[in-house]
């Protein structure tokens, strides 16, 4: 793997980012705002602001086609931002949530977009010509604890959501009027809105960190707070599905992950670095990081002297400082997102983290 | 949960089959059942442990890490590391000392006072101490994670 683009933007935790379609734009969630950087040459500089949320940020997605970027706080409240000539115009969205947004991602489609919340519930948003307004409908049952994450099927109607009830479920968010009917999949024939295709716990009931549908659909990972992530591979409507594959590792757990085609899956978080899982239906492996170690202006540049040593354990009380983390990322990675790719193969990928 | 049989591990211990005991004890943890036989078990895992010497400790574990579902297992034994390792930080996890009665040795005054350790506990601290150094440099980091994060406690 090439070695990666480093772009240090601010001294502040990143919620979210997203890239626009021709990856000249860059948003990043900062705060109570959201920042568009523009690509001038290698670097990205700050050209607007989006404000309007009056607290912090949880999460942001462009649209790919349309360009339209929709925002979510904890202020409970989702904002679509229609690009102008004159900038960013944001319009509110009626989520009728008491609770804080917490994630937001557009629908293939781009038609639609699911917010989740604090509030037990996951907003599926669309926008109703007649009264020119963003309304929402709620994912209601069964969930019975914070949504922390959302995917969507690439069929646009079927999302995946992780909670603090340590479950992944997929449900179908199938919308009359918006939506056209669903190819019948692995996951069910008949769709109607708030079908639960698949609910899914894993060993030790850790939260849900990240969902994510394989490039076919076909297929679900999931990764949790037991350092585990977990990919299901449904077999049909109302039948057991034909394997859950577990992966324990021995690392800390990952907050996110997209799938490289329907055999690989990269993953980060709390290590920060990204991983590398491999695998199919059989049975799925960890298979090594995506970090080329040691690399240079990292290594020790001191000498490793007698002198040095015995300074260091008088004013460490240890031989070696491993104070340093080795990795690009000097703290957690929030998110991973698809940067360049095309079919499901990704040969790019962004993350982000905390300063 | 049924009672894990405790007399078929002592049996595997007699016999010189620590690995056994050992698997038998982590097979079967009570989850479900009441503080008795959750104090009985956690004696015998701490038996079994004791009669493991440090040098079989690391070879042993890589064997139950690396068998089918052994992870599991290993998870399992960081559960009763918890208990060594965090009792003093971690709220929930349990703590050994706190349902031993102390053995009158005949020279007290005044009794002991409850909840001090004696001499016994201390000794299944420590070999339940370094056992979980052993386990967390087979089982890493993710295996504390899953311990924190799970539920069922022993």
């Amino acid at each position: 793997m090439a070695s990666p683009e480093v772009h240090h933007l601010f001294h502040r935790p990143i919620a979210d980012h997203s890239f626009s379609a021709d990856r000249q734009t860059l948003a990043v969630a900062k705060d109570t705002t959201v920042e568009l950087y523009g690509k001038v040459g290698n670097a990205f500089k700050l050209k607007d602001e989006l404000k309007g949320h009056d607290k912090t940020v949880t999460s942001v997605d462009i649209a790919p086609e349309s360009g339209r970027i929709v925002t979510c706080s904890q202020d409970r409240n989702a904002l679509v931002w229609e690009p102008s000539p004159t900038g960013y115009k944001p319009t509110l969205v009626l989520l009728r949530i008491a609770r804080a947004a917490t994630f937001v991602r557009w629908s293939p489609s781009e038609t639609k977009f699911a917010v989740g919340s604090g509030d037990r519930v996951i907003a599926i948003c669309y926008f109703e010509e007649e009264n020119d307004w963003w309304v929402s409908k709620h994912l209601k049952k069964p969930i019975r604890s914070t949504i922390t994450t959302v995917n969507w099927h690439p069929n646009s109607v079927l999302l995946a959501a992780g909670s603090t009830d340590a479950h992944a479920r997929v449900f179908s968010s199938f919308i009359k009027g918006i939506d056209a009917r669903p190819e019948p999949s692995v996951w069910g024939e008949r769709l109607p809105f708030n079908t639960v295709c698949g609910e899914y716990l894993n060993n030790s009931a850790g939260w849900v960190h990240s969902v994510a549908f394989s490039p076919s659909g076909n297929a679900l990972a999931f990764a949790a707070h037991d350092s585990s992530i977990t990919i299901v591979y449904p077999s049909g409507p109302e039948q057991p599905p034909q394997a859950v594959v577990s992966v324990s590792t021995q690392l800390l757990p990952f907050m996110s992950m997209i799938w490289n085609g329907e055999d690989e899956i990269i993953a980060a978080g709390y290590d920060c670095e990204a991983f590398r899982f491999q695998g199919g239906l059989s049975g799925w492996q960890l298979t090594g990081t995506l970090e080329a170690k040691g690399r240079p202006g990292l290594g020790d540049a001191r000498e490793e002297s007698a002198l040095n040593m015995f300074k260091q354990m008088d004013l460490k009380g240890k031989v070696k400082d491993d104070t340093q983390l080795k990795t690009v990322h000097q703290n957690t990675i929030t998110t991973l997102r698809v940067y360049e790719g095309r079919n499901g193969s990704v040969s790019k990928f962004s993350s982000e983290s905390h300063p | 949960m049924c009672e894990p049989s405790t007399d078929e591990v002592r049996q595997l211990l007699r016999g010189g089959d620590a690995e056994g005991a050992l698997r038998g004890c982590l097979e079967n943890p009570v989850y479900n059942g009441s503080e008795v036989a959750k104090d009985a078990h956690l004696q015998t895992v701490i038996e079994v442990l004791q009669s493991i010497k440090a040098s079989e400790m690391t070879p042993m574990l890589q064997r139950i890490y690396d068998s089918e579902g052994g992870s599991e297992l290993v998870d399992v034994l960081m559960k009763y590391k918890g208990m060594a390792g965090g009792s003093a930080s971690s709220g929930g996890l349990r703590t050994p000392t706190r349902n031993l009665t102390p053995q009158a040795t005949g020279f007290s005054q005044i009794g002991s006072r409850p909840g001090a350790p004696n001499e016994s506990t201390g000794a299944g601290m420590s070999v339940l101490l370094s056992w979980h150094e052993k386990v967390v440099d087979v089982a890493g980091l993710g295996s504390i994670q899953r311990c924190m994060t799970d539920w069922r406690k022993v």
